[in-house]
């Protein structure tokens, strides 16, 4: 290793390895004890995973749903964390439109939803207007605050050897910003995935909400479950290949990175 | 590396929040080359001076020429500051290169291994001792070929074996590439040990109130020459 090089940081400890497994045996013990249909144990619900994926349309309603989520994710990071950095920067924005932020933040997704669904129509793009709407003032409050939170002293640093400003954005602005976009991007998918999901229940032509929706009418608990394994393999697949690396590449230089 | 530039400071008013800090009749000149240090109690304006120079500062009334240009116009000066503000998240040759576009990894690597790092070009500052920190920052202050070096307090925070360690690098350095440099310092033995002009500050608005050269070359300065500068430098402070 090179004297003074950091140890690569140890993304995950050997215990998280077992905290799937080990929720998974808790509950196959407690579906066990219960001994109902309406509580299957997790290897029932593998099974109809792999019926609804090979006979269903299981596949399809994920990807229509991440589809989704991904586009109303994209647009409310990017909308977020312009409105964000006029904020923080800008007292008098920040004055001026702070309630609506704060409106933004409290109103119900539900009343978002249903406003959109009745001015635009059970759209697509109500849809994820919807969530955009949801989800913009909880990106815009926290990269605010991680304009407010940039140090002067680099800026200071970047003004006296005039660095040129893109190189400035790149190298001493956005490196601050990382952790407070991590944590933005981090909230704003977990709540994304519930946002979208109820408003497919609400309204919408496919999707796990709206599948899921189904399954309730009919008491389905097994597509239930299987639904919510599926979409929860995705959720974990996105945390482990891209947000845990991007994390290690951008937040690894942390201390508290590192002691992790 | 670019040689000394001669610096012209003429003030006619600088306030902070309504208290002048430099008024009419504050001038001082530096010759191209050579070492000054400003000594001063805290608060009498020595960092300001150090702002105004840099053109971190605009606002005062006055003339500030560097080279005979305004310091925004003049050639970007090298600065270390009293913490060593290296980008966390940049290594030590990335923390060089930020600043300067120009700069090439070999060139970045070469002035690392002058300061004594040769082998920490990857390490992260948080890898780094604070004297080694230090370095980094002195090897980026070279980086843009200064005419100009600016240190401000570049030995506060730090022990005094490092300090001294630290003194004979810059000392170095400066034999080497023969820039102007200010160094500001509220030390006595820094100003014995580099200096070749020590100007003392004091009051409020700030006048000079010793202005005096110390004819020793560094190279022949020995700790018993520092040691009885700095004695004789201390003495003269306003008790």
């Amino acid at each position: 290793m090179v004297p003074g090089k950091t140890p690569p940081p140890r993304v995950a400890g050997g215990l998280e390895w077992f905290s799937l497994p080990l929720l998974l045996v808790l509950w196959h013990l407690l579906a066990v004890i219960v001994d109902h249909r309406l509580f299957p144990t997790p290897v029932e619900v593998v099974g109809e995973v792999w019926f609804l994926a090979t006979e269903r349309s299981l596949i399809e309603d994920v990807a229509k749903t991440l589809s989704r989520a991904a586009a109303a994710f994209v647009v409310a990071m990017v909308l977020g964390a312009v409105l964000g950095a006029i904020f923080g920067r800008v007292r008098a924005a920040d004055r001026l439109f702070g309630s609506w932020v704060l409106i933004g933040l409290n109103i119900p997704a539900i009343v978002v939803a249903i406003t959109c669904y009745i001015w635009l129509g059970l759209s697509e793009f109500a849809l994820i207007l919807a969530v955009v709407i949801n989800k913009t003032p909880l990106v815009t409050v926290t990269m605010r605050e991680g304009v407010r939170a940039l140090d002067h002293g680099f800026g200071e640093l970047a003004t006296l050897y005039r660095v040129p400003f893109w190189r400035r954005l790149r190298r001493f602005t956005l490196p601050q910003l990382m952790p407070y976009a991590l944590t933005a991007a981090r909230t704003g998918l977990s709540l994304i995935w519930k946002i979208v999901l109820v408003f497919e229940v609400l309204g919408s032509d496919g999707g796990v909400g709206f599948r899921i929706g189904i399954f309730f009418q009919n008491f389905d608990i097994s597509g239930i479950l299987a639904y919510t394994m599926a979409f929860m393999a995705v959720v974990f697949l996105i945390e482990y290949a891209v947000m845990r690396r991007l994390e290690a590449k951008v937040l690894g230089w942390r201390p508290a990175f590192q002691s992790r | 590396m670019a040689s000394g530039v001669p610096i012209s400071i003429d003030i006619a008013l600088k306030a902070f929040g309504g208290v002048p800090l430099f008024a009419e009749g504050f001038r001082l000149d530096v010759a191209a080359g050579e070492v000054l240090a400003v000594i001063g109690p805290s608060g009498v304006g020595k960092s300001t001076l150090l702002r105004m120079v840099t053109g971190l500062d605009e606002a005062y009334e006055g003339t500030l020429l560097i080279d005979g240009k305004p310091p925004r116009e003049a050639p970007i000066p090298g600065f270390v500051f009293q913490d060593p503000r290296l980008l966390p998240w940049a290594t030590a040759t990335e923390n060089l290169t930020a600043i300067n576009a120009d700069l090439d990894v070999a060139e970045a690597h070469r002035l690392l291994a002058e300061m004594g790092l040769e082998g920490y070009e990857d390490a992260l500052p948080g890898a780094l001792s604070g004297g080694m920190q230090r370095r980094v920052a002195l090897a980026r202050a070279l980086s843009v070929a200064p005419g100009l070096l600016i240190l401000d307090e570049p030995f506060v925070s730090i022990d005094r074996k490092l300090a001294r360690g630290l003194a004979k690098l810059i000392a170095r350095v400066i034999e080497t590439y023969g820039q102007t440099v200010i160094l500001v310092t509220h030390d006595p033995e820094d100003a014995a040990r580099l200096a070749d002009r020590v100007v003392r500050l004091e009051g409020r608005p700030a006048r000079i109130v010793e202005d005096r050269r110390i004819e020793t070359p560094r190279g022949d300065r020995d700790e018993a020459f520092v040691l009885q500068e700095t004695v004789r430098i201390a003495g003269e402070e306003t008790p």
